[in-house]
């Protein structure tokens, strides 16, 4: 739910980004390229997301894997040095309005890796567009809020509107999962480490739960 | 004889569905069939199905899921089996026609097996020594356990070919015990009769009187007493939950009179028989038939395991069912955390539903299977954490207790936000504050 920047310039698979935009100005056919270039689009959305979950900021997926030294001619290539398979992380791409999946289902902006349960309990739930990661002007803080006493995220409390607060609750609850039973915990346990770190005068790295932390720690 | 995989191409809601139920990489038993399976997921995944598929396969054991005239799985499931008394005889089994099964040893030798036997060595071994001489019956415990006490008296009681307490009573194992207490009663009433007669003939002579006596006591001392041992061995550590206890004292004058197991509470006050609670009934009935039949060499089978049983019996009585059998295999389906809590990961078998609804196996390793490489394991976790990340709850609470949640994060976030603008003695604060102290007392009461 953090900020995600998906410009599709910067991605790493340049095969597929010219493929996707062709179809985007109805230059190319889809017709099963889309299956050919699956590692890319997983791997590139790794990148862009640092390898955690676009929804819940779990770490799902290995730097190993989405790091440049993958990459050989526009396309994703594992390094046979490394000791891990191309399947070895925990996510499955979301089509974040699922309305678009049967026509657009190529479509770069709708794609996200999230957790592979997090998808299962997603399906094909509506969602609200204006919460979608990669929007140029989406910023988590503008609409979440988050209670450090309980680990919750709520709607931003200055937001009257009743209507928008039911949206964004939806949103927690149904499509980004932000309180699942198990999300909630693991993201407590990371913070709680995070403070302990700074009590002792540790270093430390962020490399999930980003937003929470920065509702935590940063303010 | 243990199952190490079962395989399914196309056959209902399975499709392409390959069970590999051994020990993974870096167990001691790697590469062996598990001692113990237990099949976990949403209703409508098939975990009875499977049960009842493997004595369709070890015992040509019809249930219903796979009725006699039942074809549609016909070329499309397989079993592989483990038998001997070294696991020497690896077989896949399957069915390739309705009368025609096909016993596959590895990729160069196979045959065909119609009904009449084969002069096959691995074959004629399993038909003739194995499953005649050496392994029990396979038993079969459903969801729906009979508690009916009834057909007890019989004094050959044939269960077919597999134990199967869908279509059995469970009360008729107490037949393989009757016998024994019949004579066990015989003789006491013998020794107290000898006790009678002295006292009537010599009453005086207290020295023959004490000798009769000391021989009951002797005789009592040494010899086996089938309801003490059912008593203390099987039943008495169990029902001892429910503060009672099998009756070792009874009397009676015909066989019929015997009856089937009495119990008594802590006070000796006998428990009739219909107003045993469904707990003890099914302790009592799932227990004793495991202790009696003293099955070894076999497959047992229990769907829903949990039925009417308390979560501190749950607890138990994966291990304990174990501690009844000899060398068995056990298959268990639930719907229970605490049950799965017995389980190590590589013996779960979560069935899952995928898009297309066919059934799929979640696994709880990454990459490799090997001990090291699991990342769930419910032995070690909490319950509510196995009911969240396994059997995928959400919340940790009702969804009454989700609100409420969200409501006092709502009521700390505002808070927060006066404390922040330097407004903490406002009204609004000590407003917000009292809210929050009511509300959080109430949920961290329960917390």
């Amino acid at each position: 739910m953090k900020k995600i920047d998906k410009k599709l310039e910067g991605i790493l698979s340049a095969k597929y980004r010219d493929w996707v935009i062709k179809l985007e100005d109805k230059q190319g056919n889809h017709n099963g390229d889309y299956k050919y270039y699956y590692d890319d689009v997983v791997m590139s959305l790794y990148k862009c997301q640092q390898g955690v979950c676009a929804y819940t900021e779990m770490h799902i997926c290995i730097p190993e894997l989405y790091t440049d030294l993958n990459w050989e001619a526009g396309r994703f290539k594992l390094n046979p040095d490394i000791d891990f398979k191309r399947t070895d992380h925990l996510g499955e791409m979301d089509h974040y309005d699922p309305s678009l999946k049967a026509e657009k289902y190529w479509r770069w902006s709708n794609l996200f890796m999230i957790h592979a349960k997090i998808n299962s309990l997603k399906r094909n739930t509506a969602v609200v567009p204006y919460l979608k990661p990669d929007l140029e002007n989406y910023s988590p803080e503008e609409y979440f809020d988050y209670d450090e006493s309980t680990h919750r995220f709520v709607p931003n409390v200055s937001i009257e509107d009743e209507n928008i607060r039911k949206e964004i609750q939806h949103m927690i609850d149904n499509v980004l999962f932000l309180n699942h039973g198990v999300v909630q915990r693991e993201r407590r346990d990371y913070i709680q480490w995070i403070r302990q770190d700074i009590r002792f005068g540790l270093p430390y790295v962020v490399d999930r739960f980003h937003t929470a932390v920065s509702f935590c720690i940063n303010n | 004889m243990k199952v190490s995989r079962i395989t399914i191409k196309d056959f209902h809601q399975f499709k392409d569905l390959d069970l590999d139920l051994t020990y993974p990489a870096g167990h001691p038993k790697a590469g062996k069939p598990l001692d113990k399976v237990c099949f976990i997921g949403q209703s409508g995944t098939g975990k009875t199905t499977l049960l009842e598929m493997i004595p369709l396969f070890t015992s040509r054991y019809h249930t219903k899921s796979f009725p006699e005239e039942s074809l549609d799985y016909i070329n499309q499931v397989s079993i592989n089996l483990s038998y001997g008394h070294e696991a020497e005889y690896n077989v896949k089994i399957s069915d390739v026609e309705q009368d025609i099964r096909f016993w596959e040893v590895n990729d160069s030798e196979a045959i065909y097996q119609k009904r009449t036997a084969t002069n096959q060595d691995f074959l004629a071994y399993y038909k003739e020594e194995w499953v005649k001489k050496v392994a029990s019956k396979v038993v079969y415990f459903p969801a729906n356990l009979n508690f009916e006490i009834d057909d007890i008296g019989f004094q050959h009681y044939n269960y077919g070919k597999i134990v199967d307490f869908s279509k059995s009573k469970v009360s008729t194992v107490w037949n393989l015990l009757l016998d024994s207490i019949q004579k066990y009663q015989e003789h006491e009433l013998q020794l107290r009769q000898d006790i009678s007669r002295t006292v009537e003939h010599a009453s005086t002579d207290l020295d023959s009187i004490k000798s009769a006596l000391n021989r009951l006591e002797e005789w009592k001392k040494n010899e086996f007493n089938p309801i003490a041992d059912v008593a203390d061995n099987c039943l008495d550590p169990l029902l001892a939950n429910f503060k009672l206890r099998v009756k070792r004292e009874f009397h009676f004058n015909t066989r019929g009179d015997i009856g089937f197991i009495k119990i008594e509470d802590f006070q000796n006050n006998e428990i009739p028989e219909h107003l045993w609670s469904t707990g003890t009934k099914q302790v009592v009935l799932s227990a004793l038939p495991l202790y009696l039949l003293k099955p070894k060499n076999t497959i047992i089978l229990f769907d829903e395991p949990e039925r009417s049983l308390y979560p501190d019996l749950q607890r138990l009585i994966i291990n304990y069912y174990e501690s009844l059998t000899n060398n068995c295999q056990f298959f268990y389906s639930t719907h229970s955390p605490v049950i799965a809590s017995s389980f190590d990961p590589w013996e779960i078998v979560e069935l899952k539903f995928n898009e297309p609804g066919h059934i799929y196996r979640e696994v709880y390793y990454d990459g490799e299977n090997h001990v090291d490489n699991y990342h769930l394991n419910p032995k070690t976790m909490r319950w509510d954490d196995i009911l969240q990340r396994i059997f995928d709850l959400e919340n940790d609470g009702s969804d009454f207790r989700k609100q409420k949640l969200d409501e006092l994060a709502t009521l700390n976030v505002k808070f927060r936000k006066l404390l922040d603008g330097g407004e903490a003695e406002s009204g609004p604060a000590k407003a917000l504050r009292s809210q929050i102290q009511k509300l959080s007392e109430e949920l961290s009461k329960w917390d």
